[in-house]
């Protein structure tokens, strides 16, 4: 009788995982949202700890860490007055481009400030959740940039996080131009290298055109989730598919790179959908 | 330990690991300590959850890690009556082969129901920091909960 019982049981567990891999998405997203929801105020809290006892630390090492910081950042003004005159020079020579071919302001005007609080735990997906969720006006499918160019898009949206698709994720596809030559491609994540730096891949660029290393890979506006002209990064190698008819070239996505603690969502593409 | 109190500790690996920039298997290696200071049902139910946190914390399908998780409860259940001796080394050794095995898991499940591709690079660097980062994280968890463990016994004897 006992062996029976314990027959049922392990029939009932197994019909349980079952069901567990076949619910719906909209039924996982809402399992998922209760385990988000409820640690990303611990995550929030476990991160501004950490940030704090960095800054201990940076406390404790004391004058001669200050006296490191202080000429490091004289140099870093240094650089950016630089850098600034140069920018100021590009930004009134765009201006008057802009004038002169009438040119529409294509930048997202709705933009969410939002911070990573979390990775994915497993290495196999390339992602980040946000601290802002369907609360704060985050959707499903909206794009995710920072100022060093296009960061990924939003997918699970819970209520107060949201899932961030990286796009050196093999899961997002991104409609790109080569900002220097023009042509069109397809841009999709490869994870990450051997040294562990993450890469994406630039597909069906035709087998004519000249492209370089170090070429700028920038969204081409086309598919309705991601905004014209945002930088996706920079060609690292060149090569050319076996049938000849296209080539394909390895990127480094800058912003993916170099992942800041702030990115923004954009909120104003057709294409997002509301989360949860 | 107590239903509760796994949920609370799986948790917050998972939190933790979530938080980390590499690969850093906190939730695989509070499980193996589970599964050897717990009984078969209550660490069963502690593999469930650390699944469900598992796959709630990245992108990954809901349950795809819960076998995982069960076949670790499984295999430890039965070691530990023939091989099992409360020092660090088991755990070097535990940590360093279930991390190694849950990549090959992975590997298998991304393969067998085609859910993404997997790049060598990816293999690799999966393979390597995993089972590293197992062999110094397993003990770490065990000598942490050294002070907590002989009051587990006691409350349990009692």
């Amino acid at each position: 009788m006992i062996g029976r019982r314990k027959i049922l049981k392990w029939i009932a567990a197994a019909l349980a995982l079952l069901l567990l891999f076949n619910l719906p998405a909209t039924c996982s997203s809402r399992i998922k949202s209760v385990f988000n929801n409820s640690a990303a105020p611990v995550q929030m809290l476990l991160l501004s700890f950490g940030m704090s006892l960095k800054e201990g630390w940076d406390a404790v090492r004391g004058f001669d860490g200050l006296i490191e910081r202080n000429q490091r950042l004289t140099e870093e003004v240094i650089r950016l007055q630089a850098k600034a005159v140069m920018l100021e020079n590009l930004a009134e020579e765009n201006r008057r481009l802009h004038e002169q071919l009438d040119f529409s302001d294509a930048q997202p005007d709705n933009l969410i400030a939002a911070q990573v609080i979390a990775r994915s735990v497993s290495g196999w997906w390339q992602s980040v959740r946000l601290d802002k969720g369907t609360k704060h006006g985050v959707r499903s499918n909206s794009p995710v940039i920072s100022s060093d160019g296009l960061v990924g898009c939003t997918a699970g949206v819970s209520a107060l996080s949201s899932e961030v698709i990286l796009v050196s994720d093999p899961a997002c596809k991104v409609s790109a131009r080569i900002s220097r030559t023009g042509s069109f491609g397809i841009v999709s994540g490869r994870g990450t290298n051997l040294k562990g730096y993450p890469v994406a891949r630039m597909q069906f660029i035709h087998k004519d055109i000249p492209v370089r290393e170090g070429d700028a890979v920038v969204t081409s506006g086309l598919g309705g989730i991601f905004p014209k002209n945002i930088l996706i990064g920079y060609i690292d190698k060149i090569y050319t598919e076996e049938n000849g008819l296209y080539q394909y070239a390895d990127i480094i996505p800058k912003a993916v790179v170099y992942l800041m603690e702030v990115v923004f969502v954009s909120t104003n593409n057709d294409m997002a959908e509301d989360g949860e | 330990m107590k239903p509760l109190v796994i949920t609370v500790l799986l948790f917050a690996a998972g939190s933790i690991q979530a938080l980390m920039p590499i690969e850093f298997p906190a939730l695989l290696c509070l499980m193996i300590f589970i599964a050897l200071h717990s009984r078969l049902n209550v660490a069963l139910y502690g593999a469930v959850i650390a699944g469900l946190i598992h796959d709630s914390f990245c992108p990954a399908p809901l349950g795809i890690s819960i076998p995982f998780f069960l076949l670790t409860v499984f295999v430890i259940n039965y070691i530990r009556r023939e091989i099992f001796s409360d020092i660090a080394w088991t755990y070097v050794i535990l940590g360093g082969l279930f991390a190694l095995l849950k990549t090959l898991y992975f590997i298998l499940i991304l393969a067998l129901f085609n859910i993404r591709p997997v790049r060598t690079a990816e293999l690799f660097l999966q393979l390597v920091a995993g089972v590293l980062v197992a062999l110094f994280l397993a003990p770490g968890i065990f000598l942490a909960a050294a002070p907590f463990r002989d009051k587990w016994y006691r409350r349990a004897l009692r």
